[in-house]
């Protein structure tokens, strides 16, 4: 069902999510696989500032940027998002996080990635997908392998972290292959 | 710094814009050049983008008007999006008038271009998008120094169909390894 499947649900944040997301963006190990820019602490007082300018924004497109909720325990265990959505060309970078070490490796991203690309392709009507990912991010490019992204390109040498340059992987699906591979699941 | 045998690199004056925005409205290069609708733009709205630009004392982007030696305007590159971080930058280029293409002065622009990015900018990493189309540009970034590192599969739709969008890249040391070869009197 749109938004909703046997572990997860996505839905809009909420202000009670702000506290937890500080949490998630303060651990080193989530933030270092998540962002390219140089990590640097946040705070509940910087997640609502942003959150205020989530609120704002009407224009999907923009910025969409939802909530990964536990089907089980409804507990917010991290968001996925889709900035910079090209309608013309069809086509968006999606990322995702899952911030809660307890849900990692356990199928709750996986499943709450297949929800986004379900909506992503049904209901917006994108021709493809994007992510990118870091080199050293192996337990994610694996599971991005399982849902059918391929590796497209590899940036060599294009991001700086721990102390050294890494490859940055972008992978692709297409609403075909996506359609194809929907059909075992 | 920034001449080369046919071209050279020089700052865009605000007299340019007309000039620039014609070039950039020729067909050849509204379809090669940007991935969004190719409809033409006007110079009024580049003005203001100018002007709006020009209010920034420090600037962090490189962008140059490129003209043959007796001035006359043939196109425009520079960098966007540069990641300090990531020691990176994305170049792009346009050239204007089918007299002008086939000539080298794009690969020679671009040249001097990545001097300036490697050895004044202190960047080690420059990438760039071409449509899988537009051979040309493909060859000439390859004579650059430029290699393939990816094919993003139908990013963009043009003329009635999706096509692939190629992902190339140059690193410092291979550049400097490739000036001092036989492309060493070029630039």
């Amino acid at each position: 069902m749109l938004f909703s499947g046997e572990l997860v649900r996505l839905r809009s944040i909420i202000e009670d999510d702000l506290k937890y997301a500080a949490g998630y963006l303060n651990d080193p190990e989530i933030i270092l696989l998540l962002d390219d820019d140089a990590p640097i602490p946040t705070s509940l007082e910087k997640q609502k500032e942003w959150f205020a300018e989530y609120l704002k924004e009407k224009d999907i497109s923009k910025g969409l940027e939802l909530a990964i909720e536990t089907v089980k325990e409804r507990k917010y265990i991290g968001s996925c998002f889709a900035h910079h959505m090209d309608l013309k060309n069809r086509h968006t970078l999606v990322g995702i996080f899952i911030g809660d070490r307890e849900y990692l490796g356990k199928g709750y991203g996986t499943e709450a990635m297949m929800l986004l690309m379900d909506y992503l392709f049904d209901e917006v009507n994108l021709n493809k997908i994007s992510l990118d990912v870091f080199s050293f991010n192996e337990r994610a490019i694996r599971s991005y392998e399982k849902l059918g992204f391929k590796v497209e390109a590899i940036g060599r040498e294009a991001v700086f972290r721990f102390g050294g340059y890494h490859d940055l992987y972008a992978m692709g699906i297409l609403r075909e292959e996506y359609h194809e591979l929907r059909k075992k699941f | 710094m920034l001449r080369g045998k046919n071209v050279r690199l020089r700052v865009i004056e605000k007299e340019d814009i007309p000039e620039l925005i014609r070039i950039r409205n020729e067909e050849e290069v509204l379809i090669h050049l940007r991935s969004n609708i190719p409809q033409p733009t006007s110079v009024h709205a580049e003005v203001l983008d100018y002007e709006e630009k020009s209010k920034k004392k420090h600037k962090d982007e490189a962008e140059f008007t490129i003209v043959k030696l007796d001035g006359t305007i043939i196109g425009k590159c520079g960098t966007m999006h540069t990641r300090w971080k990531d020691s990176e930058t994305t170049v792009h280029i346009y050239i204007g008038g089918s007299e002008n293409r086939g000539q080298g002065f794009g690969t020679e622009a671009m040249l001097l271009l990545l001097d300036f990015i490697f050895e004044q900018m202190n960047l080690r990493r420059v990438k760039l998008y071409v449509f899988s189309f537009n051979e040309r540009a493909i060859k000439s970034y390859e004579k650059a120094g430029f290699k393939v590192e990816g094919i993003l599969r139908q990013e963009l739709f043009r003329n009635g169909k999706y096509y692939d969008v190629m992902q190339m890249s140059i690193l410092k040391h291979e550049y400097d390894v490739q000036m001092k070869g036989a492309f060493g009197d070029a630039v």
